[in-house]
């Protein structure tokens, strides 16, 4: 049987950059349109079964109300929550039900949180988020058909997706947390409202991608050297203390709406399994755009580059080779 | 915008405040020293004080029927704000209001109202004046997801951003309307969502977390003071008690799961605040025990303050009135 998950972020793009950016606003009402159309793409390669992630919204009710064609559709059998780990927890009971792939909608933080229950179970994240580096601004029924090309073995994982990276942090030598694009040591103390807006309060930051077409945090690294998303390496930047031999300033579009001059003490790229200690407290580390960890006394902080990210479906690419078919 | 460690104090110390005063108030209500409704806010302290921690004392605040956490964050006293739930001459209304009516023009709160989105319209008008005035305050409105589907809080939110008035509008989703679900009555998944139609920035916070709601609105502040006009937060919340003392009279049936309750009373604004500013070593365990200690004997001395003060007179009914109500025929 052949199964497309769906794990749609209600609260995706919701946050401060609103206030302190220009970060967009997705409606409710439009994530479930673009459901429609990714529903409409899958049931167009023949795909078995979608499998949805339940929301106390109800944000898939309607798109589920209006697929035409023979398809199965069923919810995840979860509590519905209100908090990312409710992501985690729905990609991990997609993995043992056997999904083919999963589709995402949200921002680059719905993505980190997918990411840890996924495994090696592809995802086409759709960008719906504020920071969108991950996910791409790809249209819903594109995005389905390459999800169910997929699913139904059209096209081999191989062949339609790029295997991405992450960027693991380690606290007593203990793995804690992990970013898909970027972590930021930022000198604020708590995680507050999550979002780090302030070049100013910048310390080092760790990307395993630096395209320079993307908004955020990694577009700083894009203007020293770009990297793909499975380049084999990553790139560490230091933006406190004293100026190294690389020392530069950039200028790059640190949030949506929000260009800023950055000064660089210095950089340089970083290899997989090469461990790069974090000395600062107090301090956050703000993964994929939002501070999630905080650094107290005491601890042994480092971060680390891993090669083995999520897979990712590379819908341009997908669509290339289901046309030359 | 990173915080220091006297406001952080000053943070909890007003959360204590609000909790110690509203476990007072459930205390004496239920040994019947006052009579009257009462709305415990407890479970809810991270949203008001950590909204308010981002506004000066000139700065106003506008309240709900959940009265008392809005007052004491923003600075009020709870001597004059016990003495106005005993109905005595020496509360903040003379003993005349009661417990949703607690206002200290001083240092910016304008009082509360027991109808819902009522206070909405108040704080825009004060905003107005700023606006009018050409001066630098700022006005907050709370209210909470019930008065999110009132109309009085739509016309505010239009008009506020009509003329770009300097008003934080703050949602304190507490996610039941009395025993009513949000989720049942809310036509979008989260309240801070009808800002666009509004043409002002909505964000969604963690209203257990006092930092995260500081940072929040101290960023709303910054566009209003600076003329961008008003913005809307919603802060995710839960009330850990009933929704009135004595809603059992009228209460029909459970409206919440034991296990939802449990669920977030294990995310305690309290124990979150302390936990992270013990972990970063801004102060001692003792320390935020001597201040929960300090904030439960002045309430205590506040309680006594308003059981000694005495009863407003019969004669006093028609004072502090715009009009004289007997002359009307």
């Amino acid at each position: 049987m052949s199964t497309v998950g769906i794990i749609a972020n209600p609260a995706a793009g919701k946050d401060i950059r609103r206030l302190v950016a220009h970060g967009r606003v997705v409606s409710n009402q439009e994530k479930a349109n673009i459901l429609r159309r990714v529903f409409a793409g899958i049931v167009s390669t023949g795909t078995d079964q979608i499998l949805i992630m339940p929301d106390h919204s109800g944000l898939a009710r309607p798109a589920t109300a209006d697929v035409e064609g023979e398809i199965e559709i069923d919810f995840v059998d979860m509590p519905t929550a209100d908090h990312q780990g409710a992501s985690t927890n729905a990609a991990r009971a997609m993995v043992e039900q056997g999904v083919d792939c999963i589709v995402t909608l949200g921002g680059d933080g719905t993505n980190r949180v997918v990411a840890k229950g996924c495994l090696e179970v592809p995802l086409v994240p759709i960008s719906t988020g504020t920071n969108n580096v991950f996910p791409a601004n790809t249209e819903g029924t594109l995005a389905g058909i390459a999800a169910g090309s997929v699913a139904t073995q059209r096209l081999t994982r191989d062949d339609a997706c790029r295997r991405s990276k992450r960027i693991d942090i380690y606290i007593d030598n203990e793995l804690c947390d992990d970013a898909l694009v970027d972590a930021a040591v930022s000198t604020q103390m708590f995680v507050g409202a999550r979002a780090v807006w302030d070049t100013s309060t910048l310390h080092a930051m760790f990307l395993t991608r630096a395209e320079p077409a993307s908004i955020g945090l990694s577009s700083i690294g894009s203007r020293l050297e770009p990297i793909a998303i499975d380049d084999p390496f990553g790139l560490y930047i230091r933006m406190d203390g004293e100026p190294g031999s690389t020392a530069t300033t950039v200028r790059a579009p640190i949030a949506p709406g929000a260009v800023s001059d950055v000064d660089i003490m210095d950089w340089r790229r970083i290899m997989p399994g090469e461990q790069i200690s974090i000395d600062l407290h107090p301090g956050t580390i703000a993964l994929d755009g939002e501070r999630e960890v905080e650094l107290l006394p005491n601890q042994k902080v480092h971060a680390m580059l891993n090669l083995d990210g999520p897979w990712v479906v590379d819908v341009p690419h997908t669509m290339m080779l289901l046309a030359n078919r | 915008m990173d915080i220091d460690r006297d406001l952080l104090l000053l943070m909890l110390r007003r959360m204590w405040m609000i909790r110690n005063f509203e476990l007072k108030v459930m205390e004496v209500h239920s040994a019947g020293e006052f009579a009257g409704g009462a709305h415990p806010y407890i479970g809810e302290e991270a949203v008001a004080v950590g909204a308010c921690a981002a506004l000066e004392d000139t700065d106003y605040i506008a309240g709900n029927h959940r009265s008392h956490g809005h007052p004491i964050a923003k600075g009020g006293r709870v001597d004059k704000a016990m003495a106005e739930l005993y109905g005595r001459t020496d509360g903040y209304c003379k003993g005349k209001g009661g417990s949703m009516h607690l206002a200290d023009y001083s240092i910016g709160i304008l009082g509360e109202s027991g109808i819902l989105g009522s206070s909405v319209p108040v704080a825009v008008g004060a905003a107005l004046a700023a606006s009018i005035k050409g001066e630098k305050f700022v006005s907050l409105a709370f209210f909470g997801d019930g008065a999110s589907n009132q109309g009085a809080l739509h016309e505010s939110m239009n008009l506020a951003s009509v003329w770009s008035l300097p008003i934080i509008f703050i949602c304190e989703n507490n996610q039941y309307a009395v025993t009513t679900s949000y989720a049942e009555t809310v036509a979008v998944e989260h309240v801070s969502d009808r800002a666009s139609a509004y043409n002002m920035p909505g964000i969604l916070v963690d209203g257990q977390d006092a930092i995260a709601m500081y940072e929040a609105t101290a960023a709303a502040v910054s566009r209003a003071r600076a003329g961008d006009g008003p913005s809307l937060i919603e802060g995710l919340t839960y009330r850990f008690e009933e929704h009135s003392l004595g809603l059992g009279r009228v209460r029909r049936g459970e409206y919440r799961t034991q296990e939802e309750i449990d669920t977030w009373r294990k995310r305690d604004p309290l124990d979150i605040l302390e936990q992270n500013i013990i972990a970063q070593g801004v102060a001692t365990r003792e320390e935020c025990d001597d201040i929960n200690a300090e904030t439960a004997e002045e309430v205590e001395k506040a309680t006594e303050f308003a059981r000694n003060s005495p009863f407003p007179e019969p004669s006093d009914l028609f004072d502090d009135m715009w009009a004289d109500p007997i002359a009307f025929p």
